[in-house]
């Protein structure tokens, strides 16, 4: 039985051991029959009569032996019998024979269970058969079950919180949409704004304002894009993005982006330096590559990097494309290195330079290189020594 | 003559213990049977198989 990603086991049920005695007793004693027959019938044969004997004396260690053999068969068939509830269905695994398995498996949306207890051994031993169903699948029966009253509250509570769960994922799901729309509405008046600047309505402006409102622009752009890009891929049932891989150029992404922050750069002062090798070509989603991971290295390296430079360089290293951004910003302590790609992950001094981080950038551009087949990591000298992060992807075969 | 039909079945009877004895051992390590309860099986299995064959050779023909 395989459970899928997520999926958590709540509950693994072995038979109760009273059913192995009643399966060994029901093999047991009829080979315990044959064998008293055997003795008995030879008991009565005379002198005369050894030959036959002595075949009845050999039957009987074979029947003991036969009769073991076939004990052990149904401790393995007892052993191997379970019943697993997970958070999202149920399975039965019965052996039916040493080498035949039937695994029944039901969802544990809208499931019914029945409880039988049925004669004076299983109420003794508190044990008895759960009857399973599920909306669209067959009915099951599974006998054995220890304390099955406690076991059909469990199941049944999981299709509670499975209800309650569902409710919440479409009411977060409602939510999602509403943000998404209230905030795209936002960055779509923001972006006719500096529209109507870089297109002249408001008069001439100097050149500082028109590269600055050009710059707004193009972010505005970026973020309706990426908005939209959330309401039409997202599968928010399984919090996924959905990714559109294509083979496409690092090195033009990487070059596209440092002329986007060029100016940031130049007005804070900071050296940005660039070192790309042509016709590194991966495949890749490029838009959420572009826009999560290489402009989230930029962005953070011109957000913690207060004097100094900032190199970017993407080269080919033994069959991947490597995309680096290092700078001589704060650094990175080592206590912070480990949460630096975990959701909320803030540095310990983040905060006092940078107060609007919210801590999902490092995150999501991990998640985006890891799904894209890259690796994501970092590298800091420690606090005041700069960082130098990277994101490593398989070249495409061209 | 019976002192050999004896011989012949307490063969009989070790390698049928021994054949079941390969066929447990390779399906409890298949099987998803955790490696202590599994040599148990084994142990207890194998003393079983040697108390009857015990057993057969103590009979009187």
């Amino acid at each position: 039985m395989n459970t899928v990603q997520d999926e958590q086991v709540l509950l693994v049920v072995h038979k109760h051991w009273a059913s192995l005695v009643l399966d060994a007793l029901f093999v047991a004693f009829p080979g315990a029959l044959i064998a008293c027959i055997l003795l008995i019938s030879r008991a009565q044969l005379t002198e005369a009569e050894a030959a036959a004997h002595a075949i009845l004396t050999l039957l009987v260690p074979i029947s003991f032996l036969i009769i073991w053999i076939m004990l052990c068969i149904v401790w393995t068939m007892y052993y191997l019998d379970a019943l697993v509830v997970t958070d999202r269905r149920i399975f039965y695994a019965e052996q039916q024979s040493l080498v035949g398995r039937n695994i029944s498996e039901w969802n544990i949306e809208g499931v019914r269970v029945g409880v039988r207890v049925s004669g004076m051994f299983q109420s003794l031993f508190n044990y008895g058969t759960l009857i399973v169903e599920s909306p669209g699948q067959e009915a099951g029966s599974i006998p054995g079950i220890p304390d099955p009253e406690r076991v059909s509250a469990v199941i049944l509570k999981q299709d509670d919180r499975f209800g309650e769960l569902q409710d919440t994922t479409r009411k977060q799901e409602e939510l999602l949409k509403f943000l998404s729309h209230e905030v795209k509405g936002h960055l779509t008046k923001s972006k006719a704004m500096f529209a109507g600047i870089v297109e002249g309505d408001f008069g001439p402006v100097s050149a500082t304002l028109d590269t600055m409102a050009h710059s707004a622009l193009d972010d505005s752009q970026q973020g309706v894009d990426t908005v939209m890009s959330i309401l039409n891929d997202s599968n928010a049932k399984k919090g996924e993005l959905a990714l559109h891989s294509e083979p496409f150029d690092l090195s033009a992404s990487a070059r596209h982006m440092v002329e986007h922050f060029r100016t940031t750069a130049a007005v804070k002062k900071l050296s940005l330096v660039s070192s790309i090798e042509d016709g590194c070509v991966i495949l890749g989603d490029e838009q959420k590559i572009e826009q999560h991971v290489i402009r989230n290295f930029l962005d953070n390296a011109l957000r913690y990097t207060p004097v100094g430079q900032i190199d970017v360089v993407v080269e080919k290293i033994d069959g991947m494309a490597r995309f680096s951004v290092s700078d001589t910003g704060i650094g990175i302590a080592s206590g912070d290195m480990e949460k630096l790609f975990t959701q909320g992950g803030h540095g310990e001094h983040s905060k006092d330079v940078n107060p609007e981080s919210t801590g999902y950038g490092l995150f999501v551009a991990k998640q985006i290189v890891e799904k894209n087949g890259g690796r994501i990591w970092a590298r800091s000298g420690g606090p005041g020594t700069g960082s130098r992060f990277f994101a490593e992807f398989p070249l495409a075969e061209v | 003559m019976l002192l050999s039909i004896g011989w012949i079945v307490l063969a009989f009877e070790l390698v049928l213990s021994i054949i079941f004895g390969f066929v447990f051992r390779r399906f409890w390590s298949q099987a998803t049977i955790d490696k202590r309860v599994r040599i148990v099986a084994l142990v207890a299995y194998s003393v079983g198989c040697i108390l009857i064959l015990a057993f057969a050779m103590s009979l009187p023909l």
